[in-house]
């Protein structure tokens, strides 16, 4: 057996005998991470439902007693209560005694009979996403002017055609396959991207820093195994760990769906069930599988590199912290754009590339240039990283650096 | 056959004046136009205070450093050009056990045999012999951290010969090792003498330098104060004992 294969089976070894490797590689992507991603869908969906059945505090002022109050006292979930001023509408609003505060125009009923236009202002707070409070209200204010307006033109013997020229009607071509790349694509390889740098990142530092801090490292170069090899054994260590992260987490994905697809699907939306069937697709994963594994070696050697600089564990830890958050910000961005499309600048950014590109794997618009271009600019990136941790390891002023 | 000449390492090491990225650093010689000798099957000792540059000096030896200045030869290998041949002719020992807490004995074994690509029949009756002298067999599938001290230095010291290495180097053997420890230990380096290895230890313990070694070297800041052997340092004064001797030698 050649010597770094030796390492490599000794650091493996050496790694997956620590409980916080398998916690981190097996149990955190494959049961903690699913689990708590269905907590979190579970609870915002039991708020959600908890709304639509809510009924909502509106303190209402009106000076007119117009028909539009009538019309939100016969409003389902909306009690109503009248104030004689703006000040206490307000107020009314900011501690929270009501959901939200309408305030109708004085002369209001007498613009209606004069077929001029009136002012409604709504307060509300604005952070509370949930609430349907200001929704519900808009319907109602939405419905009386559907009204009047139909009457009005009416008194005037015109058609609703006579002010609405255009009518804009929509269809959306987008396929189920597209509509998991966008819902699913991002989050899927968000999780990817977290899971092989959370599955580098320790053993990362236990190899390097590590082993410096405990001084084996010293044993190891006291060997005739060469810089070269000690490098390959150990960034093959990071990169198995890392790979099997992303692997587990994967299996974190399908898993459920899995479940879903067995014991569930009756009970699901049909919507639902095509979005997640187009997300089981082989050569979309073997495709992402593709970028994993170079985006695994580069972050092993990028973080053994600086792991291998750092004093002891803890200097490795901070500094790695700093470095990760340059890799998970380019994942972040396509989480919240949806709508960004891959160019070839794009493609050579490593994660951003990524996940662009889980997208459309997904979605199976995947242009395969681009593929090659990211694939092959995470190479070059792989063996400059290598070169920089070889640089580090050849270096007697960084291996006894104390 | 080793041959030590004008061997030197600077580093550069922080001073109290503070500097634009922290404490500025100034150059130190940790080993300084260190020279000397030893021949084939000898014991040398290399003594001396804290921070004298023992461990630079052993670092070197074993091609772990780059000279800053000079060079070392075994057997007419330069330690500046062939540092991996060099490498699997010495069996080196840090002066702690330096093990992979989560392997037991028998993996850390094979691992440093399969490292130094020593066939497997070979290793195996190498290390069941080792096993045997050193009273390890009970312990064989135990983990390095469920070692006690003692138990770790052995395991050590069968990791440092598995190889059969030609030049045997330990730096501060007997460091953190209690009485049973340190007499295994010094059974051990007279073992290895009698089987007519070449051995440089570095240590604190005198005792174990007079009985033991053939060559002293005593350094003092980097520099060699003294080189010979046991008698010519006892006669440097005969009234006084070895401790008194070195104390005097090395005090400021």
């Amino acid at each position: 057996m050649i010597k770094w294969q030796t390492l490599l089976i000794k650091e493996i070894r050496h790694l997956f005998r620590d409980t916080k490797t398998i916690i981190q590689t097996v149990v955190v992507p494959t049961f903690l991470t699913p689990l708590l991603i269905t907590g979190i869908v579970w609870y915002i969906s039991s708020i959600a439902i908890e709304e639509s059945k809510k009924d909502y505090e509106v303190a209402l002022y009106d000076i007119g007693n117009n028909e539009l109050v009538k019309k939100f006292e016969e409003a389902e979930r909306l009690n109503i209560t009248i104030y004689d001023s703006i000040d206490k509408i307000v107020d009314s609003v900011k501690n929270e005694s009501s959901e939200i505060g309408i305030v109708i125009e004085d002369g209001f009923q007498q613009n209606l009979t004069n077929n001029t236009s009136s002012e409604i202002t709504i307060y509300s707070k604005n952070i509370d996403t949930f609430s349907q409070a200001k929704s519900l209200a808009e319907d109602v204010i939405d419905n009386f002017e559907n009204d009047e307006r139909a009457s009005r033109l009416s008194s005037l013997n015109l058609d609703e055609e006579f002010i609405n020229p255009i009518n804009i009607l929509e269809e959306d071509l987008t396929t189920e396959k597209e509509a998991a790349g966008s819902i699913f694509g991002g989050i899927l390889a968000f999780f990817f991207v977290m899971y092989v740098i959370t599955g580098s990142m320790y053993p990362a530092i236990d190899l390097g820093a590590g082993e410096k801090e405990r001084g084996t490292m010293e044993t190891l170069v006291s060997t005739n195994i060469s810089s070269l090899e000690i490098i390959v054994g150990k960034m093959l260590s990071v990169t198995a760990s890392a790979v099997l992260t992303a692997t587990f987490s994967l299996l974190g994905f399908i898993i459920p769906v899995l479940i879903i697809f067995f014991f569930y699907a009756d009970s699901i939306p049909e919507s639902l069930f095509d979005t997640l069937s187009s997300l089981v697709n082989p050569i979309a994963f073997l495709g992402i599988f593709g970028l994993i594994i170079p985006l695994s070696i580069l972050m092993g050697a990028l973080l053994l590199a600086v792991s291998v600089y750092s004093k002891n564990t803890k200097e490795a830890g901070l500094l790695l912290g700093n470095l990760v958050i340059v890799f998970f910000l380019p994942a972040y961005i396509p989480l919240f754009n949806p709508g960004l499309e891959l160019d070839f600048i794009g493609s050579i950014i490593p994660c951003y590339n990524l996940a662009l590109l889980t997208n459309s794997l997904i979605a199976e618009n995947t242009n395969w240039m681009l593929y090659l271009s990211a694939l092959g600019s995470t190479v070059v990136y792989c063996c400059i990283a290598i070169y920089i941790t070889y640089i580090m390891f050849d270096d007697e002023k960084i291996i006894f650096r104390s | 056959m080793i041959e030590v000449k004008n061997l030197s390492k600077q580093f550069m090491v922080p001073t109290d004046k503070k500097g634009l990225f922290g404490k500025k650093k100034e150059p130190f010689w940790a080993v300084d136009s260190l020279d000397f000798s030893a021949s084939k099957g000898s014991v040398v000792s290399i003594l001396g205070p804290n921070g004298c540059g023992k461990t630079t000096t052993l670092r070197m030896i074993a091609a772990m450093l780059t000279p800053s200045r000079g060079t070392a030869f075994i057997d007419t290998l330069d330690v500046r050009k062939h540092k991996q041949k060099i490498k699997s002719k010495i069996g080196y020992m840090t002066n702690n056990t330096s093990l992979y807490d989560r392997l037991n004995v028998i993996e850390t074994i094979t691992f440093f045999a399969e490292l130094n690509q020593i066939p497997k029949d070979i290793y195996k009756e190498r290390a069941q012999k080792l096993f045997d002298q050193l009273d390890m067999n009970d312990y064989l599938l135990k983990r390095i951290s469920d070692l006690s001290t003692g138990m770790k230095q052995k395991t050590s010291i069968v990791r440092t010969l598995i190889h059969d290495p030609d030049l045997i180097i330990l730096d501060e053997p007997t460091t953190g090792v209690d009485v049973t420890g340190q007499s295994v230990i010094v059974d051990l380096i007279k073992s290895i003498k009698e089987s007519g290895k070449t051995l440089i230890f570095s240590t604190h313990q005198l005792n174990e330098v007079r009985d033991i070694a053939d060559h002293i070297i005593v350094m003092k800041a980097g520099k060699k104060v003294f080189d010979g052997d046991n008698q010519q340092f006892q006669n440097l004064d005969n009234d006084k004992s070895f401790t008194e001797i070195f104390m005097e030698m090395v005090d400021d």
